[in-house]
């Protein structure tokens, strides 16, 4: 985590509006504090080469047989 | 055998027992509810205890026994489960003030399963709130954390805290945790017990309050790995109303489990990228402690590496768990993020702040390590790594706290959901058990179970129990 926050206070109390939530002062301090760490760690995550990498399935129609290969 | 007592005994002790009407249900039963009755308050194990109908249970289990209606080895065994299994009829808090009145009206398929394998329930385990957290215990949730028994200062590992204690203490003979990034395997770590994590999607998680959806995975803690593996023969299988339930055969765990390893090719992960230091040397010496009797028993031993450092597993898997927490609980964070405790609220409002492109993103590097990690599991019949690099932390000290959960093993394990299990691997100089964990290809936990086992046997680390 980053001495400074990437996110500003006012950056909170906008995201909050904008999400709908009501947090008390110390909370929205919590939550700035917390922003540097969840910014990076998704910025640290390398992103595809290629266009056609899809994610790891989450969604299987019910007759997939995907799962059925011997260990 | 006849000087350790009965909520000392393993679960293939007391089903041989029990088979033998040398020892009736009832006595076992009533032999745990008195040593929780005798240390509970100290160890914090349960949030809820159902004597009356575990006294019930055991009453008809003796019955049906005695008329020659056994069911098989968990045929009046006690158990527990974490309080984020459903259970008709009986409080289900997940230790949060959101549910503090909940009762389901049915059971988690896993439940369904061992009452059905007629092994009876004590009642509902600690745990974190919903089994989760940002790996501190703050002390603010409705029920009092459970403590290590092995030293009642310290932590069990988390978030399937009860679970460990339970097991390690004797106030449960098996209990059955969920590992989302590794809340099967840290308290078994910390707590000196066998924790299984099995393949995802191998145990339903029909009936268990969800924390992360693509990567939960239900699993036992047990003082065995042969009581594991009885236990997970009994809870594994297809469950239609689990979308990500395998439709896989599950074998018989015990046929082969006393086999050896003798010709099997261990790989060995020695260095996971952590930092310097990041490993005590009693849990390093309990690695290479594996290693070596796994060598004497015959395996080849081989050196590999994983494919990526365990941060960039752990930056994928963090940003999904975050981010997938958030939608499970997003009516709750909006309208009563008060009442809930610092370490959810931490992670939530981490949630909060992800963006959905890093979600995919997570989702999509997490496909091409899953796979990589695969190609390395098969290229091997096992691998054997670290899992919690450091013995239990206390509660006193916050940062090695949430270090215990962020910087150990696991997470690579729940994003390809290959199966794992922690076992303990010996103590250090005050007493703390360490452990390694074991590693197997998709839905071969038998050979896990295998290789475990023969370790288990070739060294003495279960010869010893908590002193409470």
């Amino acid at each position: 985590m980053t001495a400074k926050p990437l996110w500003t206070a006012a950056d909170i109390q906008a995201h909050c509006d904008r999400y709908g939530l009501r947090l008390p002062e110390p909370l929205m301090r919590r939550m700035q504090e917390l922003s540097s760490n969840v910014t990076l760690t998704g910025m640290a995550i390398p992103r595809m080469p290629r266009k056609d990498r899809e994610p790891a399935f989450i969604f299987n129609l019910p007759v997939a047989s995907l799962n059925r290969e011997e260990p | 055998m006849s000087s350790t007592p009965l909520f000392h005994l393993t679960v293939s002790q007391a089903s041989r027992m029990i088979q033998r009407r040398e020892l009736s249900p009832v006595e076992l039963v009533d032999a745990f509810l008195d040593r929780i009755s005798a240390v509970d308050d100290k160890v914090r194990s349960y949030l809820l205890i159902t004597a009356d109908r575990a006294r019930a249970q055991a009453l008809q289990a003796q019955r049906d026994i005695a008329a020659g209606r056994y069911l098989g080895p968990l045929h009046g065994i006690p158990y527990a489960v974490k309080d984020n299994y459903y259970t008709r009829g009986l409080r289900t808090t997940a230790a949060s003030r959101l549910l503090l009145d909940f009762v389901p009206d049915h059971d988690a398929t896993a439940v369904r399963k061992l009452d059905a394998a007629g092994a009876i329930m004590l009642g509902k385990l600690n745990t974190w709130e919903y089994g989760t957290g940002n790996g501190g215990v703050y002390f603010d949730l409705p029920f009092e954390p459970a403590r290590n028994p092995w030293d009642l200062s310290r932590f069990t590992g988390g978030s399937s805290t009860g679970a460990g204690a339970a097991v390690a203490a004797g106030t449960a003979m098996i209990a059955l945790g969920s590992d989302t990034t590794g809340s099967v395997r840290l308290p078994a770590a910390a707590c000196g017990l066998q924790g299984m994590k099995p393949t995802y999607g191998r145990v339903s998680r029909h009936g268990i309050l969800p924390n992360c959806y693509t990567m939960d995975t239900p699993g036992p803690l047990t003082w065995t790995v042969e009581d594991s593996a009885i236990v997970l023969g009994v809870i594994a299988g297809r469950d239609s109303r689990d979308p990500a339930s395998a439709d896989r055969a599950v074998p018989d765990y015990l046929d082969g489990l006393n086999d050896g390893v003798a010709g099997m090719t261990v790989g060995v992960v020695r260095d996971v990228g952590a930092p310097p230091g990041a490993m005590d040397d009693a849990n390093a010496a309990g690695l290479e402690n594996m290693v070596e009797v796994l060598r004497g028993a015959g395996a080849r031993i081989v050196d590999v590496v994983l494919p990526a450092p365990i941060a960039e597993y752990r930056n994928v898997t963090s940003v999904i768990n975050w981010t997938e927490s958030l939608s499970i609980h997003e009516e709750d964070f909006v309208h009563r993020a008060s009442d809930m405790g610092y370490a959810l609220r931490d992670k939530l409002m981490s949630g909060a702040m992800t963006r959905a492109v890093d979600y995919v993103a997570a989702q999509r590097r997490r496909r091409e390590l899953a796979d990589a990690t695969d190609a390395l599991v098969r290229s091997v019949d096992v691998l054997i790594a670290p899992c919690a690099f450091r013995v239990a932390p206390a509660f006193a000290d916050d940062a090695a706290m949430r270090a215990y959960t962020r910087e150990n093993a696991c997470p690579p394990f729940n994003a390809s959901g290959h199966p794992a299990m922690t076992v303990c691997t010996g103590y250090d100089a005050a007493g703390l058990p360490t452990n390694a964990q074991i590693v197997g290809r998709r839905f071969d936990e038998a050979r896990v179970f295998q290789v475990a086992r023969a370790y288990e046997q070739a060294t003495p680390w279960r010869d010893r129990r908590p002193l409470l």
